[in-house]
Parts: structure tokens; sequence; C-alpha cells
């Protein structure tokens, strides 16, 4: 058990016993690793602190349901994504969209830095046109930087979904970012003409 | 078509987790595999984008939104659901405990104390009642009383305090406290019954004793009635004396020598 998660354990254990302050420090530790999950997968500011609120205040009723048989963070990233596929459920305009045949070039001028994912917005566009699970297999390992086995008990699915998922994640990441590069280069041709 | 083992191995070559050697033999079993390769590329390219990705960071007015939302919403669960943290009887109790503890350790000590100290003053008054009495008028009689029965007048100790469960003295300290914890020490107070205590708190007496330049400020109170309790506190930082005159519970401010608050 590394520290933070030993450090974890202790600080639920002593919030069911009624220290409040102990979620604080809890909420403390993770709240930016949950923020950066959400919004990766959500790909909007606003949504992602939703999600994050609906987290927190998800682990404050639930605690008493951590057995303490995984990670804290790893039953965290399991309520944040979960909480995540919920908003993109209900949200139409977070729906992802297929990508046009031929879109606008990435132009990182034009990208508000409170609106945009943070995300290279060639990045941010090519993550958002992966289908959910792709997205979110992709985001807990490569972005996070979760091993497989914390992935795969977050997702609650066998690893060798995760490695399936990961790998084609990337395999059509990819390949977005090949065809949103060839389109940009199309249009400078366009332009250059 | 690809099996599983394959997607492992190049993603595994892909990541450069294998040892150099390894991964050179690993490549070269991809050779002759022209969509393995194309995969290997693939997986090499997404890896190299994300790990381009700049970190995520929450602005100061998100985590202000975050935590007031959190809050105001951890108040509302714990109202709607009644949900209380579950904490084991005797962890509960140890607070409690542990002030039971304390306070029978300082009534144990306070009353050793004043018993030797009623001890002490009973063989002063008996030995100065021939006219080196510190009590001149009020306390000439009582005196001569208390020489006679010395255990009887250890016996008729002031009732007062002893109501409160703490050490007897003429004031009772009650340190720095709430209006809140006033009220409360004002309705015990107002609950003691007079007593023969009349005689320690007499206004005269009080006087003579000159026991705080506070007492003679607030002399004003001590011919308003019979005096069967004093205390003083700082309330809310300002310090007061407390006066169970009669029926009535009364507070004084010591800095402006006026009266501050009266109970019933």
């Amino acid at each position: 058990m590394s520290f933070r998660s030993a450090e974890d354990a202790q600080l639920v254990s002593s919030f069911l016993e009624g220290d409040r302050r102990a979620f604080d420090e809890l909420m403390r530790a993770h709240e930016d690793r949950v923020f950066a999950v959400c919004l990766r997968i959500l790909t909007d500011r606003e949504a992602a602190l939703d999600a994050v609120q609906e987290t927190f205040i998800t682990v404050y009723r639930k605690a008493q349901q951590f057995s303490g048989a995984s990670a804290f963070s790893t039953w965290l990233y399991r309520i944040a994504v979960n909480t995540c596929y919920d908003q993109l459920r209900r949200s139409r305009r977070h729906r992802v969209q297929p990508l046009p045949e031929t879109s606008d070039p990435a132009d990182d001028r034009s990208e508000d830095a409170l609106g945009s994912v943070e995300l290279r917005p060639d990045l941010d566009r090519a993550l958002a046109n992966l289908a959910p699970e792709f997205r979110v297999a992709v985001v807990l390992s490569d972005l996070e930087g979760l091993p497989l086995q914390a992935v795969a008990e977050a997702l609650d699915v066998p690893i060798g979904t995760v490695k399936s998922r990961v790998f084609r994640g990337r395999r059509l990441l990819a390949e977005h970012l090949r065809n949103l590069s060839g389109s940009s280069a199309h249009q400078r041709g366009d332009h250059d003409a | 078509m690809m099996h599983e083992h394959d997607f492992d191995l190049i993603a595994a070559i892909a990541e450069g987790a294998m040892k150099p050697h390894e991964q050179a033999v690993a490549e070269a079993s991809l050779a002759s595999c022209e969509s393995c390769n194309t995969d290997l590329q693939l997986q090499r390219e997404a890896l190299a984008a994300l790990h381009t990705a700049p970190a995520v960071i929450m602005t100061d007015f998100e985590r202000a939104a975050l935590h007031r939302y959190v809050a105001a919403q951890r108040t509302a669960v714990d109202k709607r659901s009644g949900w209380k943290p579950t904490v084991p009887w005797f962890q509960r109790l140890l607070p409690a405990m542990a002030a039971a503890a304390a306070v029978l350790v300082v009534v144990g000590v306070g009353t050793v104390f004043v018993n030797r100290a009623g001890d002490a003053d009973l063989v002063a008054e008996t030995t100065t009642a021939a006219g080196q009495s510190p009590y001149p008028a009020a306390d000439e009689g009582k005196a001569e009383a208390r020489s006679g029965a010395p255990n009887d007048d250890t016996a008729e100790a002031p009732t007062t305090m002893a109501a409160l469960g703490a050490p007897q003295s003429i004031i009772e300290e009650y340190g720095s406290i709430t209006s809140a914890e006033l009220a409360n020490i004002a309705g015990r107070m107002g609950s003691f019954e007079e007593s023969d205590a009349a005689d320690d708190y007499s206004a005269d007496r009080l006087r003579s004793l000159s026991l705080d330049p506070a007492l003679i400020c607030s002399d004003v109170a001590l011919d308003e009635g019979t005096i069967t309790a004093i205390g003083r506190a700082t309330v809310d930082g300002d310090e007061v004396e407390i006066y169970q005159i009669d029926d009535l519970v009364k507070v004084y401010s010591i800095a402006e020598c006026s009266l501050v608050a009266s109970f019933e």
C-alpha cells in the first residue's frame, strides 16, 4: 500500500468515526485529479465541475460502502467516471458528435482559456470523438497514469477489456489526429493557392 | 486478424516497457505483419500526442464553487438522511469521561484545600476573638459563637457554591464564557436557597475583606439586598461580576461599574 493509499484509508476511517475534517482532507487531496478526469471525459469545464461536485457528495453519502478492498482513489475514480457517464447520458450538449468530413483546422488562438479542455486543441477534438468507453480508458490509463489493474477496478471490467479499450482508443485517437492534421494541411494548401 | 496477445505485445513495445534487447526481438517478430506495424505506429503517435497534454488546473473560482457547493450539500444530506457517523460507544463517551475525571480531580483538590483553609480561619478567628478580629463589627458575634463550637462551624460551610459542585470560595471564578453560558450560570445561581451563607456574603464583611478593587467598584450591589453567591467571569471579552441578590442574579461590568444584565 502506498503512502497516499494508507493516508486515504486512515482519513476514510476517521471520517466514518465522525471526523468531518477528514472528509475535507480527502477532498483536497483528490479534487484536482478528479476534476482533470471529468474535464477530459466531458470536455466542458462547467459540466466537469458539476460532475466533481456530484462525485464528492456521493462519496460523502456512501463512504460507509467503501470496503477498503481497493485503494480509495480507485473507488473515487469509479464514482467519478459513473457520474460522468450519467452526465453524458443526461445532456445532449455533451454527446459526442461525429467529425465532419472536413473539419476546421485547430486554432489555438480561437480557444478560450477557461472554455477549452486545456489539451492541445487537436488532441481535445480527437479525444472528444472517441466513444466514451475508449475515451475513459485512455484518460485513466494514459493521461492519469493509473495502472491497468486500477483502471479495471475503477471501471468494473476485466483487465483484458481495459487493455483492449486502451489499445483501440489509442488507435482511433491517432487516426483522428491524422485526419485533423490532413484536413488542416489540405486547408492550408487551399489558402496558399 | 489480431489476437489478444498481439495488442499486449504491440502496446508494450509502444510504451517502451521492455528491455532494449527484448524490444528488438519483439519488433523483429512483427516485421512480417503489416497491420501489426501499422498499429504499432498508431500507438506510438497516440502516446506521443497524449504525453504533450498540458496538466489540467482548476481555477480558484472553480475550487471555491466546488467547496461551497459540497459544503451546502453536505448539510442538506445530513438533514435529509439523518445520517450520523458511526462512532463506537466507548469513543463517544471518551470526552465526557475525561471531563468527569477532570471535575472529580478539581473537586477533590478543592475540597482538601477548603477544609485546610477553613481550619486555618477557625484557628485565626478563635485566637483573634479577644480584639484582633479582621471583622470588627459584623463578625464579632459570629466569631464568638464559632469559638465555642469549632467542629459544628466546619459543618456549616456555605451551601451556595456546594450546589455548583465546585470548590467553595467567596468568589466563584467562571473564566471566559459566552453570554449563553452566563445565562446558564445565572439560572443555576438563582436556584440557590438562602442559607447561612448570607453571613459570609454580608456587605460589611465583603467590604472589610477588600478582596478585589472590582468588588469596591460594584459597591452599589452590596447594599441592594442579601447576597448569597458571587461569581466572576469574562463574558465575550468583558469582565463582569455576578451576584445573586435576593431572588435576582445581577451582572455588573467591572470596567464600567454598572449593571449590564439581570436575571430573575
